[in-house]
């Protein structure tokens, strides 16, 4: 969370560092994204093909349950970055569009709050699961690399809602999410608009 | 105890995402009440969070919502809805019965609601406006043709609360066909009618020729229910792998038969595939801790001894749980309301010997009417963001269809054969 204040007195830094943050993020999150169900759906595939004609291969129950958790978790800041978190947004859209900014600015800073909260005690889970030292029962895996996504995954959405506030504090217009302005916009495949 | 409703009740109404509404309020409730023993309450909460994403079962989801995605972006809706309007079309009300039947029809492809909305409204609408039909009426019947969807298998529905509950998903599938279908034929008796009284113009007929073209075109979309409902019935798929079939059946479908699908495009459903997977499993996860934190604080022990009395009815305890789904849904996803209340209800529905496939139908059912339900069911919100349309003129013409759905609730409480009996019919051969 720190590292917005430093740059708070120059806007155009500000922007840039926005800019480029998400760039970086966006590219490494799309390809986790499309690769985990793509390799998600080759594995469920071929399983039923093997569990057909030869047996079923033994660590794909393991392997889904890792591709499922990489997902939910990039998914998780993903959805932040693009609005597309369900939520149940009647009031906040019959809003005039400055209440709604500073609605928008409280939701985010708590959502903010919140995520940062399990990112510190999802990290501490994951510590606490590399002292143990448990493997996986299939591929004897440490157990510890399933759980790595998850504070990962919270502390970028941690980011991406301190990303909206500095949105909405250098823009004029409300907006969702640092990405999208609302959530009826159309959505750029793959691409980062900003 | 007031601290914790108040600031769900608020989080919620103001457009909270549901996770942080979800989350927040037990991070506030244990750093509040119980500061001494909060960082341990959290970290089992991120513990219950994973416990949430993980069981097997749930591994169905991201590939029902795959081969949806697939097919959304290719031409199968469009022919589906070309074959069935050659054959109802010039009936009075035949577009409208043409939407129901082919939100059926397309439920056999997706779980969700919105999926549906978005495959066969985009397509329906256009042409049901051309036909002089009001917008309020099509907007009220695209939502609520599609809670059909949400009934035909695979459902999400059925799959979180199979999953919430211990009960077969397979057989939850199987009992959700009737149901879907007796709606189906309810929907289309009002579209009938309306139409006629209306007096709505029809399609001109169109010949045997035409409509052997449109099978022809459509009839390969028609694998879909023999895979998942035909494999899970006979017993060969379980249902990830009738996932999994579906996906590669869907891919089959629109790269080598219809050649509809780009590298681009399929790349992008994998997207978003996995973003959709990534909003629906951390509310479960979510969803999962939630459940478990008002159970260790021991809430429902509090709530529902005054709501069920002793020793309640069979009938009593289905009323309530169907009222109370049913009021859920009205304000979040019904995925949350399914995971957090299921289990819950599970020991009264156990001791009043409810049959669990058949609560699951009803469950499911009340999950979808409460969705499409004003003032705050995510359907509509679904609808508005498709249609761009003002909130309005989408619940306008909603209280027909939402009664209908009522009697139904009814006929299935009365009759629960109309659900069961194709489980049953699967378990004893």
């Amino acid at each position: 969370m720190g590292e917005q204040s430093g740059n708070e007195k120059k806007p155009s830094k500000l922007r840039l560092f926005n800019r480029y943050l998400g760039k970086v993020v966006n590219a490494m999150e799309v390809s986790i994204l499309v690769s985990c169900v793509a390799a998600l759906a080759v594995l469920l595939m071929v399983n039923v093909f093997a569990r057909t004609f030869f047996q079923s291969i033994y660590f794909a129950e393991e392997v889904s349950k890792f591709l499922v958790m990489l997902t939910t978790f990039t998914g998780v800041s993903y959805g932040v970055r693009k609005a597309r978190h369900i939520r149940m947004g009647a009031f906040l859209d019959a809003m005039p569009p400055k209440m709604e900014k500073v609605f928008l600015i409280i939701i985010c800073a708590v959502s903010a709050v919140v995520m940062g909260i399990m990112t510190w005690f999802s990290y501490q889970y994951l510590l606490n699961a590399m002292n143990r030292g448990h493997v996986t029962p299939a591929l004897r895996m440490p157990s510890w690399t399933f759980y790595v996504i998850i504070p990962i995954g919270f502390g970028l959405a941690t980011i991406q809602y301190i990303r909206t506030i500095i949105k909405n504090l250098i823009e004029k217009d409300p907006w969702q999410s640092p990405d999208q302005q609302s959530e009826y916009e159309d959505e750029e495949v793959g691409g980062v608009q900003l | 105890m007031t601290l914790f409703g108040i600031s769900l009740g608020s989080m919620l109404l103001f457009g909270f995402p549901f996770m942080v509404t979800l989350l927040g309020s037990l991070i506030l409730y244990v750093y509040v009440y119980m500061p001494d023993f909060a960082p341990k309450l959290v970290t089992t909460m991120v513990q219950q969070v994973i416990t949430g994403v993980t069981p097997p079962a749930l591994v169905c989801v991201p590939m029902f919502i795959l081969s949806a995605s697939i097919i959304t972006g290719g031409e199968s809706a469009g022919r589906l809805i070309r074959m069935i309007k050659s054959f109802v079309g010039h009936l009075p009300g035949g577009l409208p019965i043409t939407t129901n039947a082919s939100c059926t029809l397309f439920g056999a492809v997706s779980g969700s609601t919105q999926a549906t909305v978005a495959a066969i409204g985009g397509t329906m609408r256009p042409m049901l406006l051309e036909a002089g039909y009001k917008s309020s009426f099509t907007l009220g019947l695209i939502v609520n043709s599609s809670d059909i969807a949400f009934l035909i298998p695979p459902s999400i529905g059925f799959i979180v609360y199979g999953v919430a509950t211990s009960t077969s998903i397979g057989m939850l599938f199987l009992s959700g066909i009737f149901p879907g279908l007796l709606i189906l034929v309810m929907f289309s008796a009002y579209c009938f009618v309306y139409s006629k009284i209306k007096k709505v113009g029809v399609l001109p007929k169109e010949t045997w020729a035409e409509r052997m073209t449109a099978i022809k075109d459509g009839l390969p979309v028609m694998g879909f229910p023999v895979i998942i409902v035909g494999g899970i019935y006979a017993g060969f798929f379980s249902p990830t792998e009738a996932a999994s079939a579906s996906v590669f059946y869907a891919l089959f479908l629109e790269t080598v038969i219809y050649r509809s699908l780009t590298f681009e495009r399929i790349v992008d459903s994998f997207l978003q595939t996995g973003v959709i997977t990534g909003v629906v499993f951390i509310l479960v996860g979510a969803g999962q801790a939630f459940s478990w934190m008002i159970g260790f604080m021991q809430i429902p022990q509090e709530v529902l001894p005054p709501l069920f009395g002793t020793d309640p009815s069979m009938l009593r305890v289905i009323l309530i749980v169907v009222v109370v789904y049913f009021v859920a849904c009205m304000f979040v996803d019904p995925i949350v309301a399914i995971f957090i209340l299921s289990p819950i209800f599970q020991p009264y529905v156990v001791s009043a010997g409810v049959d669990p496939i058949l609560l699951g139908t009803l469950v499911t059912l009340q999950a979808a009417i409460g969705s499409a339900t004003p003032p705050f069911g995510c359907d509509i919100f679904t609808a508005q963001l498709i249609f761009r349309r003002p909130y309005l003129e989408v619940i306008g013409h909603s209280l027909p269809f939402l009664l209908i759905l009522i009697l139904a609730t009814v006929i299935l409480v009365v009759f629960p054969q109309i659900a069961l009996f194709l489980p049953n019919l699967a378990m004893g051969g």
